[in-house]
């Protein structure tokens, strides 16, 4: 194999199916998370009573919400990937956009949420937990903000074609890839930040 | 393009165990006995659901082997390193506390204690805990 | 009409970026005390003697990480030359390749800035206030972390023009895109490094030192052999375009 060809980067003659090159930055990504979990988690042994009284801070509600809209918004886009692959554009556009606006619904929660901790004097300078917390959600929240973004470019896309193609298909099946990533880091950033502290 | 379609029907009942899984999760932070069983029982949930993402909404199932190994170990290495951690926490303060060297819920942090937290510039406004 | 070279000197510009980390390593690294750097978290009077007691040494090394920066730009300019022909095939301008010169241009600046404030610490250091002696550090280390993103930028834009390549086989692997774009995107992290003094987001912690520039790195020394690598073949392709014109 010559070395040009990265991993997984099939041609359209091979048997195997196609493998979206975006794998690599997602290995990559969900690796330095696994990095910062370890860091989080070490650095709460030295004081875990401290960690824990101001993880009870966190409104589990609001934690909860927004893993059920990550999931849902994920859900609609792989329907959405399906729809393309069925060559089916009204359904592809409007899966798309349930996926958005879904999605939107994380941005206000987590906004609101930011919003009531600082108004409570919380901030990252008010103590260890709260300093991880908001560089935790803060780094996510920016994969956030770049996945919403490629679901939007994707929608804009799909909205000039008259039908379905190869590219778009593609398109939509790596566009997704990153999104369902996005909601994966919050399914362990949920229960690390806001559950642990509040089991007894 | 060679592709393999999932399946709408998986991607309905994926939707719908990861909605479950999360419900149990968030119930079994609040209801079960013991804090140990209780965060081991939510990060292995936890671990579940990113099985059934990666496998069933990004496929990975039809990806290299070495991807797929690669990912089977970060999600056990994630879930066993979380609640190993938080399983030492809780020996350790346990130990402490049995020893006399922890007086109250929280450990005391005097200026002079070298500081392992992020912060060590003493300008925050401090937590509104009660 | 004699065959040009159109890659003429992009080898030697490449081959400038290993030259430029092996000496990042030597004299701003070890000779200049920086792995691992003096920890933030000291209060001024102990940061000034630790300092004082290496300060010669730091000169040396600063005075070679100054005067070494500049090979950056070498790298930069060997990036753009591979990225041109690239982007020339795939795309009707070359927003990309300048975007990724002016963004790896001004990160040279950041290579001899922040190394030239310390090696001016360094001057007077036994008689300097401890205050100012730590600020001075302060504010080095400030500029060489927090302008990360002028790296992110050139990083990404190489990274989008690797991924943008049409042919059959690609110049450049496209995961090598990726990865220019993923460590592109994780220089980010340097944001938290004003609010920390110690933990893992401090200037010496374990993301922010241990983990982003060994990733920095790490993706220039895998970046250049692929850099290399596409030489030939682009080569190869300018002699066949040639041949077919003549």
């Amino acid at each position: 194999m010559p070395v040009t060809e990265a991993p997984g980067e099939a041609t359209d003659e091979d048997s195997a199916p196609w493998f979206p090159s975006i794998w690599t930055f997602i290995a990559l990504d969900c690796a330095t998370f696994g990095v910062l979990f370890g860091v989080f988690m070490s650095e709460r042994l030295h004081d875990p009573a401290a960690y824990d009284a101001s993880a009870s801070l966190l409104d589990v509600r609001l934690g909860l919400a927004n893993t059920l809209i990550l999931i849902t918004s994920s859900y609609l886009v792989a329907l959405s990937a399906a729809a393309a692959r069925r060559d089916d554009l009204p359904a592809l556009r409007r899966l798309l956009l349930g996926g958005i606006v879904v999605g939107a619904g994380f941005a206000v929660l987590k906004l609101t949420e930011y919003a009531m901790k600082i108004a409570a004097g919380i901030t990252p300078q008010t103590d260890a937990f709260f300093g991880y917390y908001f560089a935790l959600t803060g780094v996510h929240f920016l994969h956030y903000g770049a996945g919403m973004l490629v679901l939007l470019v994707l929608l804009r896309r799909a909205q000039r074609v008259a039908a379905v193609d190869e590219g778009l298909t593609r398109a939509v099946m790596s566009g997704g890839i990153f999104w369902h990533m996005v909601d994966l880091l919050w399914v362990f950033l949920f229960p690390m930040l806001y559950l642990l502290g509040a089991v007894r | 393009m060679n592709v393999r379609t999932a399946g709408t029907r998986t991607l309905h009942l994926t939707w719908a165990a990861l909605i479950l899984a999360t419900l149990f999760g968030v119930g079994t932070a609040q209801l079960l006995g013991h804090p140990l069983l209780a965060a081991a029982a939510i990060m292995v949930v936890a671990g579940g659901k990113i099985f059934l993402i990666l496998r069933n909404f990004m496929e990975l199932h039809q990806g290299p082997l070495a991807y797929r190994l690669f990912f089977a170990s970060w999600i056990v290495a994630c879930v066993v390193g979380i609640s190993a951690s938080f399983a030492f926490s809780l020996f350790n303060t346990s130990a402490r506390a049995s020893t006399g060297l922890l007086n109250s819920s929280s450990a005391p942090q005097g200026d002079g204690t070298p500081v392992s937290a992020p912060r060590s510039n003493g300008s925050g406004p401090g937590l509104k805990a009660d | 009409m004699p065959m040009i070279n159109p890659y003429q000197h992009v080898r030697l510009c490449i081959w400038a970026g290993v030259v430029l980390l092996f000496i990042e390593v030597v004299f701003w690294g070890i000779l200049g005390q920086n792995i691992p750097p003096y920890s933030p978290a000291l209060d001024a009077q102990a940061y000034a003697e630790v300092f004082r007691a290496d300060a010669d040494v730091i000169r040396i090394g600063m005075t070679g990480a100054v005067m070494g920066g500049i090979l950056y730009m070498f790298w930069t300019v060997g990036i753009t030359k591979i990225m041109e022909p690239i982007e020339r095939a795939n795309s009707a301008n070359n927003v990309l390749s300048t975007l990724q010169m002016w963004s790896g241009g001004l990160t040279t600046v950041f290579f001899i800035v922040p190394p030239g404030i310390w090696l001016g610490s360094t001057f007077r250091a036994q008689t300097m206030p401890p205050d100012i002696l730590q600020a001075l550090t302060d504010v080095a280390w400030m500029l060489f972390d927090m302008s990360a993103t002028t790296g992110s930028a050139q990083l990404i834009a190489l990274g989008v023009c690797i991924l943008s390549d049409r042919r059959r086989i690609p110049i450049i692997p496209k995961w090598i895109g990726w990865m220019g774009i993923y460590v592109g995107a994780s220089l980010v992290m340097f944001a938290f490094m004003p609010f920390f003094k110690t933990g893992a987001f401090a200037r010496n912690g374990a993301i922010n030192f241990w983990f982003e520039l060994p990733a920095f790195f790490l993706f220039m020394v895998l970046s250049t052999i692929f850099l290399l690598k596409a030489i030939p073949k682009l080569d190869a392709e300018y002699a066949a375009e040639h041949v077919a014109k003549t």
